[in-house]
C-alpha cells in the first residue's frame, strides 16, 4: 500500500538544511585544520523552555552548525550518524529530559567519548536579554566562531582533561599571525568550581572601546552624525560637558590592552581600549556526571555518582598520587569499573 | 527708540518716576531680546550696499565682482566669528544709529539719546550677563587645559568608587584554597622526598600548572595582557602559532597488526588499572580528534571491506585482459580474413581476364582450350 511504503521511506529522512548559496569549508583555509562541525539537537521530549535551550545552543555554535536542523520523531542517533558523515559534522550536543532531570551530552561523533553532563541551573538568552537595560545582539556577531576560555580545570582529574580537550577543540583552531581582532566578537567562558564540582558556562559579546575618548566624541568618530548643538553657546561646553569619560571609566588596568592593529574606526593600533563584555546566550550550570568511551554505548569510565567505581572522583586523586609514589598496585580498590 | 517712548508715553500716571524707569527697563530689555532673536540682515535696512547688477556687465567686470563678492563672503565669515565685533542685531542696531547721529548735523534729543545710550549699553550688558554662561572673561582656555580638568575629574570620581568589590572577594578566596592545597602538596612532596622518588604527582603537576598559567602547546590569548598574575589556571581555546604542524607523523600499521594490536588492548583493558590508564588515553586522544583504531569489531569489518574490494578489483582486470586479448584475435582474425580474400579476388580476376579472350559466341561454356 502507498501509505505503508511512504512511512517506511520516511523513517530514515533527517531534513537539514543549510544555508544554501555558501558551501562550508571543511578545511580551514589559514590554519589547514579540519574545521569541526556540530549538531545540536534534541533526544526524547522536551518541555518549552529546554527546547529554547536547545535553539540558544545551536546560536551560540554558529556558524558551523546546522541552524535549522529539522529531527523526526523516529530518527535515531543511527540516522544522524549517517548524515554526519558526508557533511564532515564531528560533534553531537544532545539534550535530553529523562525523569525530568535535564542533561547535556557532548559527543565526539565517529566513534568518540561521550560526557554527560547534568544541566543543574540554566538561563535562557531571553532571560538575559530582558534582565539588562541595554542587550545588544546583532546577527553579526554569530558570523564568526567563538573564543573559549577555560578556567580552573587544571586542578587534577582525567575528567577535567577530558573536558577542556573536548570543548577546545569543539571551536576551530586560530591562528595567531593571520586572525582578524574585528572577527573575535564572542567569548565562551567556562569555570570549573572544584568544591561543588560544578562547571559554570558563559557566553559574551566582546566589545572594545578606546580608552581616553568621551563618549559623545567617540560617537562623532564613529557614526559620522551631526551632534546637535542647539542648547549650547560655544563648542568646548560640547566637548567639556560630556560628563567626564563614561562611567566605568575608573577600570583596572588589567581589563585595557594595547591593540597591534586596528580594529574598526575608533580602536586604532597600539592605542589603549578596554575590553568589555556583554553576555549573551544561556547560561548554564553542568555537572559532569558520566564519561563514556562510545558514542554514548561503551565503556563507561567516569561516573560521579557510583561511589563503589574504581573512576569516582575523589579516589581517583588518591589513587593516582599512591600509584605514582610507591609504583605498585593500590590496595584499596575493587576490581571492576561500573558496567552496564 | 520711538518704541520705547511711545510705551513711557502710555504708562499710566499714578506710578512714581522710580517704577517708572523699572518697568521701562524691563519693556526694553524685553524688546531688546525680542529683537536678539531676528537676524541683522532682515532686521536692519540694507542701506549699505546697493543692489548688485550682475546680467549688464562685461566679463572683466563680472569676474571683479565676483572676486568681491568672494572677498565679501570670507570677512563676514571671519566677522561671524570674531569674538571682538559685534554680531548680534542689538549691536549692530546700536552701531547704524551711531552712524547715523554721527551723519546728521544735529538733533533735538541729543541729550536723552546720550542717556538712553549709556541705558541700552547698560541693559545690553546685563542681558548678555544673563544669556551667556561661561565664555567671557577667559577667552582662550586652552586644549591641553581642558585635558587637564578632565583627567583630574575623572581621578576624582575614580577613587571615589569601589571598582569590583566581588572579584577582590573572590581573589581573597582562590588565594585561600591555593595555600592550603600548597600545603598539603607540600607535605605529600616532603613525604616522596623521604622516600626518595620522583615526584609526578597529579597535586604537583597541577601545581605548576597554575604557576604557568597556559599549556605547552597553547599560547596566550594575544587580547589579554601577560603581565596581569592570573589566580586561577586558565587554558584557551586552540591556537595554531607556526605554519607548519607536527611533521612527523605517526607510524601507520597495516591492518592485520592493527588488529592484533586491538585484540592486546582489549584484553588489556580487562585489567583494572593499566586498562583504565588506556582507556583515558584513547579517549583524550579521540576527542582531540586523532583516529585511535582500538576496536577489533571494527577494524575486521574494515579488513573485511579491503579484501573484498582486493577481489573485485582483481576480478575486474581478469575482465580487462580477457576482453583486450578476445577483441585482439577477433581483429587479427578478421584481417586474416581479408588478407586471404584479398588474394583469392586476385586469383579470380586473373582467370576470369584469361578467360575473357576465349568468351567467343558459340564457344560459351568451353572449359579446356
Amino acid at each position: 500500500m502507498a501509505r505503508w511504503r511512504d512511512r517506511r521511506r520516511q523513517r530514515a529522512v533527517v531534513k537539514t538544511q543549510v544555508a544554501k548559496n555558501k558551501k562550508q569549508p571543511g578545511v580551514d583555509q589559514v590554519t589547514g585544520g579540519k574545521i569541526p562541525k556540530s549538531f545540536v539537537f534534541a533526544r526524547g521530549k522536551l518541555p518549552g523552555p529546554l527546547k529554547q535551550l536547545e535553539l540558544d545552543l545551536r546560536k551560540l555554535m554558529l556558524p558551523y552548525t546546522a541552524l535549522k536542523l529539522k529531527e523526526k520523531k523516529r530518527n535515531n542517533l543511527k540516522d544522524f550518524l549517517n548524515v554526519a558523515g558526508p557533511m564532515g559534522v564531528t560533534h553531537f550536543l544532545m539534550i535530553s529530559n529523562p525523569k525530568s532531570i535535564p542533561y547535556l551530552r557532548v559527543a565526539r561523533t565517529p566513534q568518540g567519548p561521550t560526557l554527560t553532563f547534568q544541566i543543574k541551573e540554566y538561563a535562557l538568552a531571553a532571560d538575559i536579554a530582558k534582565s539588562q537595560p541595554k542587550y545588544r545582539c546583532t546577527p553579526e556577531l554569530f558570523k564568526n566562531s567563538p573564543l573559549i576560555v577555560l578556567s580552573g580545570f587544571g586542578g587534577g582529574g582525567q575528567h577535567l582533561k577530558l573536558t577542556t580537550i573536548m570543548f577546545q577543540n569543539i571551536f576551530p583552531a586560530i591562528d595567531i599571525n593571520s586572525v582578524k581582532l574585528s572577527s573575535c566578537q564572542r567569548i565562551v567562558l567556562l569555570n570549573y568550581n572544584a568544591e561543588e564540582r560544578l562547571i559554570d558556562f558563559r557566553h559574551y559579546s566582546i566589545r572594545l572601546q578606546p580608552v581616553g575618548v568621551s563618549k559623545r566624541i567617540r560617537r562623532i568618530v564613529q557614526t559620522h552624525q551631526v551632534p546637535d548643538l542647539r542648547n549650547l553657546q560655544d563648542v568646548s561646553e560640547f566637548l567639556t560637558k560630556a560628563g567626564y569619560g563614561s562611567e566605568s571609566e575608573g577600570d583596572d588596568e588589567a581589563a585595557t590592552v594595547s591593540l597591534p592593529t586596528d580594529v574598526d574606526r575608533v580602536n586604532k593600533a597600539s592605542n589603549k581600549s578596554a575590553v568589555r563584555l556583554q553576555e549573551i546566550g544561556p547560561r548554564l550550570t553542568l555537572r559532569l556526571v558520566k564519561v563514556e568511551e562510545g558514542l554514548c554505548s561503551g565503556n563507561v569510565i567516569f561516573d560521579e555518582f557510583d561511589t563503589s567505581s574504581v573512576y569516582s572522583v575523589e579516589k581517583e586523586t588518591d589513587r593516582e598520587a599512591a600509584e605514582d609514589s610507591e609504583k605498585e598496585t593500590s590496595e584499596d580498590e575493587p576490581a571492576d569499573s561500573a558496567e552496564d | 527708540m520711538g518704541k520705547k517712548r511711545a510705551v513711557g508715553a502710555d504708562e499710566p500716571t499714578t506710578t512714581s518716576p522710580l517704577d517708572l524707569k523699572t518697568l521701562i527697563r524691563e519693556h526694553s530689555l524685553f524688546f531688546d531680546q525680542l529683537v536678539e532673536l531676528i537676524p541683522a540682515r532682515f532686521f536692519l535696512p540694507n542701506s549699505s550696499s546697493d543692489k548688485p547688477w550682475f546680467p549688464g556687465l562685461s566679463k572683466s567686470q563680472k569676474k571683479n565682482v565676483k572676486a568681491q563678492t568672494r572677498e565679501n563672503i570670507l570677512k563676514s565669515r571671519r566677522d561671524r566669528l570674531d569674538p571682538t565685533r559685534p554680531t548680534s542685531t542689538l549691536d549692530l542696531l546700536k552701531k547704524s544709529m551711531d552712524e547715523e547721529r554721527d551723519s546728521s548735523s544735529d538733533e533735538e534729543d541729543d541729550e536723552d539719546e546720550a542717556v538712553e545710550e549709556e541705558e541700552e549699553e547698560e541693559e545690553k550688558e546685563v542681558v548678555k550677563a544673563q544669556s551667556m554662561a561661561l565664555s567671557t572673561d577667559e577667552r582662550p582656555v586652552t586644549y591641553e587645559e581642558l585635558r587637564e580638568r578632565l583627567r583630574r575629574r575623572i581621578e576624582e570620581l575614580s577613587a571615589g568608587r569601589n571598582t569590583r568589590p566581588e572579584s577582590k572577594l573572590k581573589q581573597e578566596r582562590k588565594k585561600e584554597m591555593k595555600n592550603k592545597k600548597k600545603v598539603k602538596v607540600q607535605t605529600k612532596r616532603n613525604q616522596e622526598n623521604n622516600k626518595e622518588k620522583e615526584d609526578t604527582s597529579a597535586g604537583n603537576t597541577g601545581k605548576r600548572k597554575r604557576d604557568d598559567g597556559n599549556d605547552a602547546n597553547i599560547s596566550k590569548n594575544n587580547k589579554k595582557k601577560n603581565k596581569v598574575e592570573e589566580p586561577t589556571d586558565i587554558t584557551y581555546g586552540q591556537v595554531r602559532i607556526d605554519g607548519k604542524e607536527n611533521k612527523k607523523r605517526k607510524k601507520k600499521l597495516c591492518k592485520e597488526k592493527e588488529l592484533e594490536r586491538a585484540k592486546r588492548l582489549e584484553e588489556v583493558k580487562k585489567d583494572p588499572e593499566k586498562g583504565k590508564k588506556v582507556s583515558w588515553k584513547a579517549a583524550v586522544s579521540k576527542a582531540a580528534g586523532e583516529k585511535v583504531h582500538d576496536d577489533p569489531k571494527l577494524l575486521k569489518q574494515s579488513i573485511k571491506r579491503e579484501k573484498k574490494r582486493q577481489e573485485k578489483n582483481k576480478q575486474k582486470w581478469r575482465e580487462r585482459k580477457e576482453t583486450v586479448a578476445k577483441a585482439k584475435a577477433e581483429k587479427q582474425s578478421k584481417r586474416s580474413e581479408n588478407i586471404k580474400e584479398r588474394i583469392h579476388q586476385k586469383k579470380m580476376r586473373k582467370i576470369e581476364k584469361r578467360e575473357k579472350k576465349l568468351m567467343r559466341p558459340g564457344f560459351e561454356g568451353r572449359n579446356e582450350a
